[in-house]
Protein backbone atom coordinates (compact mmCIF):
# COMPACT_ATOMS: atom_id res chain seq x y z
CA UNK A 1 0.00 0.00 0.00
CA UNK A 2 1.45 3.68 -1.06
CA UNK A 3 1.97 6.01 1.55
CA UNK A 4 2.28 9.49 0.35
CA UNK A 5 3.35 10.90 3.56
CA UNK A 6 6.81 9.28 2.62
CA UNK A 7 7.12 12.24 -0.03
CA UNK A 8 7.73 16.03 0.85
CA UNK A 9 7.36 18.96 -1.79
CA UNK A 10 10.41 21.30 -0.86
CA UNK A 11 10.54 24.75 -1.90
CA UNK A 12 13.49 27.31 -1.15
CA UNK A 13 10.42 28.79 1.14
CA UNK A 14 9.00 25.86 2.59
CA UNK A 15 7.97 22.87 2.39
CA UNK A 16 4.53 20.71 1.54
CA UNK A 17 3.16 17.35 1.26
CA UNK A 18 1.56 16.01 -1.36
CA UNK A 19 -2.43 16.16 -2.06
CA UNK A 20 -4.03 13.61 -0.48
CA UNK A 21 -5.84 10.98 -2.77
CA UNK A 22 -9.26 11.29 -1.60
CA UNK A 23 -8.30 15.51 -2.45
CA UNK A 24 -7.88 14.98 -6.11
CA UNK A 25 -10.43 16.29 -8.49
CA UNK A 26 -11.43 14.45 -11.94
CA UNK A 27 -8.49 17.35 -13.33
CA UNK A 28 -5.74 16.43 -10.83
CA UNK A 29 -6.39 12.76 -12.23
CA UNK A 30 -6.53 13.09 -16.23
CA UNK A 31 -3.31 15.17 -15.64
CA UNK A 32 -2.01 12.09 -13.62
CA UNK A 33 -2.60 10.20 -16.56
CA UNK A 34 -1.40 12.54 -19.09
CA UNK A 35 -4.39 14.02 -20.53
CA UNK A 36 -5.28 17.89 -20.32
CA UNK A 37 -8.15 18.45 -18.55
CA UNK A 38 -9.64 21.34 -20.84
CA UNK A 39 -10.37 18.40 -23.17
CA UNK A 40 -13.02 16.78 -20.97
CA UNK A 41 -16.04 17.03 -19.81
CA UNK A 42 -17.24 14.97 -16.38
CA UNK A 43 -20.44 13.58 -16.18
CA UNK A 44 -22.15 11.80 -13.40
CA UNK A 45 -24.07 8.62 -14.21
CA UNK A 46 -26.62 7.88 -11.66
CA UNK A 47 -27.94 4.42 -13.45
CA UNK A 48 -31.48 5.37 -14.65
CA UNK A 49 -29.89 6.49 -18.52
CA UNK A 50 -29.40 9.87 -17.74
CA UNK A 51 -25.87 11.79 -17.58
CA UNK A 52 -25.20 14.99 -15.33
CA UNK A 53 -22.24 17.12 -16.31
CA UNK A 54 -20.58 17.94 -13.10
CA UNK A 55 -17.47 20.11 -13.22
CA UNK A 56 -14.07 18.49 -14.14
CA UNK A 57 -12.93 20.33 -10.35
CA UNK A 58 -14.66 17.70 -8.65
CA UNK A 59 -13.80 14.89 -6.59
CA UNK A 60 -15.62 11.58 -5.96
CA UNK A 61 -16.84 12.89 -2.65
CA UNK A 62 -19.07 15.40 -4.88
CA UNK A 63 -20.49 12.48 -6.68
CA UNK A 64 -23.21 10.04 -5.03
CA UNK A 65 -21.92 6.57 -3.98
CA UNK A 66 -24.62 5.42 -5.88
CA UNK A 67 -23.78 6.67 -9.47
CA UNK A 68 -20.26 6.19 -11.50
CA UNK A 69 -18.56 8.73 -13.63
CA UNK A 70 -17.73 9.19 -17.26
CA UNK A 71 -14.70 11.28 -18.34
CA UNK A 72 -15.14 11.98 -21.90
CA UNK A 73 -13.08 13.56 -24.23
CA UNK A 74 -14.72 16.39 -26.36
CA UNK A 75 -12.61 15.91 -29.45
CA UNK A 76 -12.40 12.98 -31.17
CA UNK A 77 -8.97 11.84 -30.25
CA UNK A 78 -7.45 8.48 -31.09
CA UNK A 79 -6.89 7.34 -27.68
CA UNK A 80 -4.07 5.36 -28.60
CA UNK A 81 -2.03 7.87 -29.76
CA UNK A 82 -1.76 7.94 -25.77
CA UNK A 83 -1.19 4.61 -24.47
CA UNK A 84 -2.02 4.33 -20.68
CA UNK A 85 1.64 2.87 -20.03
CA UNK A 86 4.91 3.79 -21.19
CA UNK A 87 7.89 1.60 -22.06
CA UNK A 88 10.88 2.26 -19.43
CA UNK A 89 14.36 1.33 -20.75
CA UNK A 90 16.73 1.54 -17.76
CA UNK A 91 20.31 2.32 -18.91
CA UNK A 92 21.75 1.96 -15.63
CA UNK A 93 21.07 0.01 -12.48
CA UNK A 94 21.53 3.41 -10.44
CA UNK A 95 19.41 6.23 -12.51
CA UNK A 96 18.81 9.93 -11.14
CA UNK A 97 17.04 11.28 -13.97
CA UNK A 98 14.18 10.16 -16.58
CA UNK A 99 13.77 11.24 -20.13
CA UNK A 100 10.98 11.14 -21.83
CA UNK A 101 10.89 9.71 -25.19
CA UNK A 102 7.02 10.52 -26.72
CA UNK A 103 5.72 10.42 -29.89
CA UNK A 104 2.55 12.23 -31.38
CA UNK A 105 2.02 11.49 -35.05
CA UNK A 106 1.65 8.08 -35.74
CA UNK A 107 -0.02 5.19 -33.69
CA UNK A 108 1.61 2.04 -32.41
CA UNK A 109 4.64 4.00 -31.73
CA UNK A 110 6.64 3.02 -28.87
CA UNK A 111 6.47 5.65 -26.15
CA UNK A 112 9.30 5.31 -23.55
CA UNK A 113 11.07 6.72 -20.57
CA UNK A 114 15.12 6.43 -20.46
CA UNK A 115 16.29 6.29 -17.42
CA UNK A 116 20.25 7.31 -16.91
CA UNK A 117 23.00 7.83 -14.44
CA UNK A 118 25.26 10.91 -13.65
CA UNK A 119 27.58 9.62 -15.73
CA UNK A 120 25.68 9.11 -18.74
CA UNK A 121 24.29 12.94 -18.56
CA UNK A 122 27.41 14.07 -18.35
CA UNK A 123 28.58 12.48 -21.44
CA UNK A 124 25.37 13.65 -23.55
CA UNK A 125 25.60 17.08 -22.33
CA UNK A 126 29.54 17.78 -22.72
CA UNK A 127 28.75 16.68 -26.18
CA UNK A 128 26.10 18.67 -26.06
CA UNK A 129 28.14 21.85 -25.13
CA UNK A 130 31.07 20.91 -27.13
CA UNK A 131 28.57 20.88 -30.72
CA UNK A 132 27.32 23.86 -30.16
CA UNK A 133 30.92 26.17 -29.38
CA UNK A 134 31.89 24.25 -32.28
CA UNK A 135 28.36 24.59 -34.54
CA UNK A 136 28.37 28.53 -33.75
CA UNK A 137 32.43 28.97 -34.11
CA UNK A 138 32.84 30.41 -30.63
CA UNK A 139 36.53 31.65 -30.73
CA UNK A 140 38.91 32.45 -27.76
CA UNK A 141 39.97 33.76 -25.58
CA UNK A 142 36.19 33.71 -24.03
CA UNK A 143 34.59 34.20 -20.78
CA UNK A 144 32.30 31.92 -18.89
CA UNK A 145 30.63 32.88 -15.65
CA UNK A 146 29.95 30.15 -13.51
CA UNK A 147 28.26 30.13 -10.80
CA UNK A 148 28.97 26.40 -8.78
CA UNK A 149 25.65 24.82 -9.59
CA UNK A 150 24.68 22.43 -12.07
CA UNK A 151 24.06 24.77 -15.06
CA UNK A 152 27.41 26.26 -15.44
CA UNK A 153 29.11 22.95 -14.16
CA UNK A 154 29.09 20.97 -17.12
CA UNK A 155 30.03 24.42 -19.23
CA UNK A 156 33.34 24.02 -17.56
CA UNK A 157 33.40 20.52 -19.04
CA UNK A 158 31.74 20.48 -22.06
CA UNK A 159 34.25 24.06 -22.99
CA UNK A 160 37.40 21.63 -22.06
CA UNK A 161 36.03 19.14 -24.63
CA UNK A 162 35.68 22.07 -26.94
CA UNK A 163 39.39 23.24 -26.44
CA UNK A 164 40.89 19.70 -26.82
CA UNK A 165 38.83 18.93 -30.39
CA UNK A 166 40.00 22.00 -31.73
CA UNK A 167 43.58 22.35 -29.69
CA UNK A 168 42.64 25.83 -28.57
CA UNK A 169 44.63 26.76 -25.89
CA UNK A 170 43.05 26.30 -22.44
CA UNK A 171 44.41 29.37 -20.88
CA UNK A 172 42.68 31.36 -22.67
CA UNK A 173 39.19 30.56 -20.95
CA UNK A 174 38.64 32.82 -17.76
CA UNK A 175 35.94 31.31 -15.87
CA UNK A 176 34.73 33.61 -12.91
CA UNK A 177 32.47 33.56 -10.15
CA UNK A 178 30.93 36.22 -8.30
CA UNK A 179 30.74 36.84 -4.55
CA UNK A 180 28.57 39.31 -3.04
CA UNK A 181 26.26 38.18 -0.16
CA UNK A 182 23.08 37.83 -0.32
CA UNK A 183 22.74 36.88 -3.85
CA UNK A 184 25.85 34.87 -4.22
CA UNK A 185 27.50 33.03 -1.34
CA UNK A 186 30.93 32.14 -1.03
CA UNK A 187 30.85 28.50 -0.91
CA UNK A 188 29.18 28.76 -4.04
CA UNK A 189 32.45 30.02 -5.22
CA UNK A 190 34.58 27.03 -3.73
CA UNK A 191 32.74 24.50 -5.67
CA UNK A 192 33.17 26.36 -8.52
CA UNK A 193 36.85 26.65 -7.85
CA UNK A 194 36.74 22.94 -7.51
CA UNK A 195 34.40 22.23 -11.12
CA UNK A 196 37.75 24.52 -12.67
CA UNK A 197 40.76 23.27 -11.29
CA UNK A 198 42.38 20.78 -13.79
CA UNK A 199 41.34 22.03 -16.54
CA UNK A 200 43.77 24.92 -17.34
CA UNK A 201 40.88 27.48 -17.30
CA UNK A 202 41.54 30.35 -15.67
CA UNK A 203 39.57 31.04 -12.61
CA UNK A 204 38.57 34.17 -10.67
CA UNK A 205 36.43 34.67 -7.95
CA UNK A 206 35.50 38.34 -7.95
CA UNK A 207 34.84 39.34 -4.17
CA UNK A 208 32.99 43.08 -3.95
CA UNK A 209 36.10 44.75 -3.93
CA UNK A 210 36.96 43.16 -7.28
CA UNK A 211 33.82 43.70 -8.30
CA UNK A 212 34.26 47.45 -7.86
CA UNK A 213 37.97 48.04 -9.20
CA UNK A 214 37.05 45.95 -12.40
CA UNK A 215 34.15 47.71 -12.99
CA UNK A 216 35.74 50.99 -11.81
CA UNK A 217 32.96 51.55 -9.23
CA UNK A 218 32.93 55.07 -6.47
CA UNK A 219 31.56 53.27 -3.86
CA UNK A 220 31.11 49.39 -3.37
CA UNK A 221 28.36 46.61 -5.01
CA UNK A 222 27.22 46.70 -1.48
CA UNK A 223 25.90 49.94 -1.52
CA UNK A 224 24.96 50.12 -4.85
CA UNK A 225 22.62 47.06 -4.02
CA UNK A 226 21.50 49.47 -1.00
CA UNK A 227 20.43 51.52 -3.13
CA UNK A 228 18.87 50.08 -6.06
CA UNK A 229 16.92 47.40 -3.08
CA UNK A 230 15.22 50.68 -0.96
CA UNK A 231 14.53 52.51 -4.45
CA UNK A 232 12.70 49.40 -5.96
CA UNK A 233 12.26 46.99 -3.79
CA UNK A 234 13.90 43.90 -2.66
CA UNK A 235 12.10 42.14 -5.36
CA UNK A 236 14.98 43.91 -7.72
CA UNK A 237 17.74 41.81 -6.64
CA UNK A 238 17.10 38.83 -9.37
CA UNK A 239 17.44 41.88 -11.89
CA UNK A 240 20.45 43.65 -10.60
CA UNK A 241 22.29 39.86 -10.28
CA UNK A 242 21.39 39.31 -13.65
CA UNK A 243 22.60 42.96 -14.46
CA UNK A 244 25.93 42.87 -13.19
CA UNK A 245 26.78 39.32 -14.22
CA UNK A 246 26.48 40.54 -17.68
CA UNK A 247 28.52 43.52 -16.95
CA UNK A 248 31.28 41.13 -15.27
CA UNK A 249 31.57 39.35 -17.60
CA UNK A 250 31.73 41.86 -20.26
CA UNK A 251 34.35 43.72 -18.62
CA UNK A 252 36.61 40.78 -18.21
CA UNK A 253 36.37 39.89 -22.01
CA UNK A 254 37.70 43.54 -22.39
CA UNK A 255 40.30 42.61 -19.98
CA UNK A 256 41.30 39.48 -21.54
CA UNK A 257 40.98 40.63 -25.48
CA UNK A 258 37.53 38.29 -25.80
CA UNK A 259 34.49 38.94 -27.25
CA UNK A 260 32.57 36.03 -25.91
CA UNK A 261 30.28 35.13 -22.58
CA UNK A 262 29.13 31.89 -21.97
CA UNK A 263 26.32 31.80 -19.53
CA UNK A 264 24.59 28.85 -18.61
CA UNK A 265 21.30 29.71 -19.50
CA UNK A 266 18.73 26.21 -19.39
CA UNK A 267 15.77 25.48 -21.63
CA UNK A 268 13.05 26.92 -18.94
CA UNK A 269 15.16 29.82 -18.47
CA UNK A 270 14.98 30.69 -22.22
CA UNK A 271 11.14 29.59 -22.55
CA UNK A 272 10.42 31.86 -19.56
CA UNK A 273 11.72 34.90 -21.03
CA UNK A 274 10.34 33.70 -24.44
CA UNK A 275 6.83 33.51 -22.66
CA UNK A 276 7.16 36.49 -20.97
CA UNK A 277 7.70 38.17 -24.68
CA UNK A 278 5.30 36.33 -26.35
CA UNK A 279 2.15 37.13 -24.47
CA UNK A 280 3.02 40.64 -24.32
CA UNK A 281 3.10 40.76 -28.14
CA UNK A 282 6.86 41.57 -27.40
CA UNK A 283 9.90 40.78 -30.03
CA UNK A 284 11.62 38.04 -28.26
CA UNK A 285 15.26 38.82 -27.06
CA UNK A 286 17.72 36.74 -29.48
CA UNK A 287 18.75 32.73 -28.42
CA UNK A 288 21.15 30.48 -28.11
CA UNK A 289 23.17 33.68 -29.04
CA UNK A 290 23.05 37.82 -28.04
CA UNK A 291 24.92 40.31 -28.34
CA UNK A 292 24.87 42.81 -25.44
CA UNK A 293 27.44 45.54 -26.20
CA UNK A 294 30.70 44.36 -27.16
CA UNK A 295 30.65 40.89 -26.85
CA UNK A 296 28.26 37.83 -27.89
CA UNK A 297 26.39 36.02 -25.37
CA UNK A 298 26.66 32.39 -25.83
CA UNK A 299 24.02 30.16 -24.23
CA UNK A 300 25.26 26.80 -24.66
CA UNK A 301 22.47 24.21 -22.55
CA UNK A 302 19.90 26.62 -24.17
CA UNK A 303 17.49 23.21 -24.90
CA UNK A 304 18.86 21.11 -21.70
CA UNK A 305 15.77 20.63 -19.07
CA UNK A 306 17.41 21.97 -16.28
CA UNK A 307 16.43 18.73 -14.28
CA UNK A 308 19.08 16.91 -16.77
CA UNK A 309 21.87 19.64 -16.49
CA UNK A 310 21.34 19.80 -12.61
CA UNK A 311 21.17 15.77 -11.95
CA UNK A 312 24.80 15.86 -14.32
CA UNK A 313 25.91 16.86 -10.86
CA UNK A 314 23.60 15.93 -8.07
CA UNK A 315 24.74 16.54 -4.61
CA UNK A 316 25.99 19.89 -6.62
CA UNK A 317 22.86 20.92 -6.97
CA UNK A 318 21.24 19.83 -3.56
CA UNK A 319 23.91 22.28 -1.98
CA UNK A 320 23.07 24.89 -4.23
CA UNK A 321 19.06 24.84 -3.64
CA UNK A 322 19.71 24.69 0.09
CA UNK A 323 21.52 28.15 0.08
CA UNK A 324 19.03 29.79 -2.63
CA UNK A 325 17.92 32.85 -0.74
CA UNK A 326 14.33 33.60 0.17
CA UNK A 327 13.35 36.57 -1.91
CA UNK A 328 11.24 36.04 -5.07
CA UNK A 329 9.96 38.64 -7.03
CA UNK A 330 6.41 36.78 -7.98
CA UNK A 331 6.51 37.26 -11.69
CA UNK A 332 9.35 35.71 -12.33
CA UNK A 333 8.92 33.13 -9.75
CA UNK A 334 5.44 32.54 -12.02
CA UNK A 335 6.95 32.61 -15.40
CA UNK A 336 8.96 29.99 -14.25
CA UNK A 337 6.66 27.98 -13.12
CA UNK A 338 4.65 28.37 -16.65
CA UNK A 339 7.49 27.80 -18.62
CA UNK A 340 8.02 24.27 -16.70
CA UNK A 341 4.36 23.56 -16.98
CA UNK A 342 4.28 23.76 -20.77
CA UNK A 343 6.37 20.42 -20.57
CA UNK A 344 3.74 18.96 -17.87
CA UNK A 345 1.97 16.67 -20.41
CA UNK A 346 4.26 16.88 -23.40
CA UNK A 347 7.51 17.00 -22.81
CA UNK A 348 8.45 18.20 -26.28
CA UNK A 349 6.37 21.46 -25.74
CA UNK A 350 8.62 24.41 -25.34
CA UNK A 351 11.59 22.85 -27.17
CA UNK A 352 9.51 22.87 -30.18
CA UNK A 353 8.36 26.31 -29.65
CA UNK A 354 11.61 27.90 -28.97
CA UNK A 355 12.95 26.32 -32.53
CA UNK A 356 10.17 27.15 -33.93
CA UNK A 357 10.35 30.85 -32.86
CA UNK A 358 13.78 30.92 -33.71
CA UNK A 359 13.42 30.30 -37.15
CA UNK A 360 10.65 32.61 -37.80
CA UNK A 361 12.81 35.50 -35.87
CA UNK A 362 15.41 34.80 -38.50
CA UNK A 363 13.65 34.46 -41.18
CA UNK A 364 11.87 37.66 -40.34
CA UNK A 365 14.37 39.56 -38.62
CA UNK A 366 12.16 40.08 -35.62
CA UNK A 367 14.13 39.73 -32.98
CA UNK A 368 14.05 42.40 -30.72
CA UNK A 369 17.17 44.54 -30.88
CA UNK A 370 18.81 46.10 -27.67
CA UNK A 371 20.12 49.45 -27.47
CA UNK A 372 22.77 51.26 -26.02
CA UNK A 373 22.48 54.38 -23.52
CA UNK A 374 25.40 56.01 -24.54
CA UNK A 375 28.42 57.18 -22.38
CA UNK A 376 27.30 53.42 -20.62
CA UNK A 377 27.53 50.07 -20.68
CA UNK A 378 24.05 50.05 -20.56
CA UNK A 379 21.20 48.67 -22.68
CA UNK A 380 17.67 48.92 -22.73
CA UNK A 381 14.84 47.06 -24.96
CA UNK A 382 12.95 50.61 -25.35
CA UNK A 383 9.85 49.52 -23.57
CA UNK A 384 10.04 51.52 -20.81
CA UNK A 385 9.23 55.03 -20.26
CA UNK A 386 12.74 57.63 -20.98
CA UNK A 387 12.05 59.35 -17.72
CA UNK A 388 11.93 56.29 -15.50
CA UNK A 389 14.92 55.44 -17.38
CA UNK A 390 16.78 58.16 -16.66
CA UNK A 391 16.27 57.78 -13.04
CA UNK A 392 17.44 54.78 -13.04
CA UNK A 393 20.51 55.59 -15.07
CA UNK A 394 21.33 58.53 -12.59
CA UNK A 395 21.03 56.41 -9.98
CA UNK A 396 23.67 54.22 -11.36
CA UNK A 397 26.02 56.69 -12.26
CA UNK A 398 26.44 58.02 -9.14
CA UNK A 399 28.77 55.03 -8.44
CA UNK A 400 30.05 54.61 -11.53
CA UNK A 401 32.07 57.90 -12.31
CA UNK A 402 33.93 57.22 -15.50
CA UNK A 403 30.39 57.00 -17.12
CA UNK A 404 29.27 60.53 -19.28
CA UNK A 405 26.09 60.94 -18.86
CA UNK A 406 25.02 63.76 -19.67
CA UNK A 407 23.54 65.96 -16.56
CA UNK A 408 19.82 66.07 -15.87
CA UNK A 409 17.72 69.06 -17.42
CA UNK A 410 17.87 71.27 -14.04
CA UNK A 411 14.36 72.63 -15.17
CA UNK B 1 -21.05 22.14 -1.65
CA UNK B 2 -17.87 21.67 0.76
CA UNK B 3 -15.76 19.11 1.33
CA UNK B 4 -13.64 19.07 3.48
CA UNK B 5 -10.92 16.75 2.16
CA UNK B 6 -10.74 18.84 -1.11
CA UNK B 7 -7.50 20.99 -2.79
CA UNK B 8 -10.57 23.82 -2.99
CA UNK B 9 -12.20 25.80 -0.48
CA UNK B 10 -16.07 26.81 -1.13
CA UNK B 11 -16.65 30.99 -0.64
CA UNK B 12 -19.51 32.52 0.56
CA UNK B 13 -18.50 35.12 -2.02
CA UNK B 14 -19.86 34.25 -5.23
CA UNK B 15 -22.46 37.03 -5.08
CA UNK B 16 -19.96 39.46 -5.61
CA UNK B 17 -19.24 38.20 -9.34
CA UNK B 18 -21.64 39.59 -12.18
CA UNK B 19 -22.41 37.61 -15.52
CA UNK B 20 -20.13 40.35 -16.72
CA UNK B 21 -17.87 38.92 -14.41
CA UNK B 22 -17.48 35.71 -14.95
CA UNK B 23 -17.47 36.35 -18.70
CA UNK B 24 -14.22 38.13 -18.35
CA UNK B 25 -12.72 35.18 -16.14
CA UNK B 26 -13.56 33.12 -18.90
CA UNK B 27 -10.99 34.97 -21.30
CA UNK B 28 -8.15 36.22 -19.07
CA UNK B 29 -5.11 36.33 -20.28
CA UNK B 30 -2.09 35.90 -18.06
CA UNK B 31 -0.82 39.58 -18.85
CA UNK B 32 -4.41 40.71 -17.80
CA UNK B 33 -3.89 39.00 -14.72
CA UNK B 34 -0.50 40.61 -13.69
CA UNK B 35 2.49 38.96 -16.31
CA UNK B 36 2.83 42.43 -18.40
CA UNK B 37 5.96 43.13 -16.46
CA UNK B 38 8.28 41.43 -14.02
CA UNK B 39 9.11 44.00 -12.28
CA UNK B 40 8.94 47.83 -12.25
CA UNK B 41 9.82 47.92 -15.83
CA UNK B 42 12.45 51.04 -15.25
CA UNK B 43 14.47 48.33 -13.80
CA UNK B 44 13.50 45.41 -16.11
CA UNK B 45 14.17 47.37 -18.90
CA UNK B 46 17.52 48.34 -18.07
CA UNK B 47 18.55 45.90 -15.47
CA UNK B 48 17.71 43.07 -16.58
CA UNK B 49 17.58 43.04 -20.55
CA UNK B 50 20.65 40.80 -20.95
CA UNK B 51 17.89 38.40 -19.92
CA UNK B 52 14.52 39.42 -19.07
CA UNK B 53 12.85 37.24 -16.88
CA UNK B 54 16.42 37.38 -14.34
CA UNK B 55 18.64 33.99 -15.41
CA UNK B 56 21.34 35.56 -13.12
Amino acid sequence: MSNWERVTLLFANGARPLAQKDALSFADLLRANRFPPSMFQAYEVPGDGSLRPVPISHTLDAIPETSNVILQCMRNTDADLVPPALTTFAHTDRPVAAMYDLKYAEKDSLHGVHLVDDDQLREMVFDKIADFLHEHRVEFPLVAGISGGGDSSSIVQGLRRYATARDLPANQVLCFTVVLDPLWRGSAAERARELCEGHGFGHRVLYPEDIAALLGMSTTPQALWSEIRSTYGPDSSHFFGTWLLNLVGRALNKEIGGSSLLMGYNREDVMAELLFCLMNGRRPLPYPKRRTGEVDCFMPVWDVPKVLLDSCYPQVSEVNYSERIDSTAPRRSSIYYQAHALDAIVPQMSLSLMTGVRTLMDSLNGWEELEAIDGTPLLHTGHGSPEDRAALVELLARHFPDWSVSEPDPQ
Amino acid sequence: MSNKTSLTTSTDRTTQFTTADLGRIMTLTLPQVGMDRMTAPRVEETLSCSALTAHY
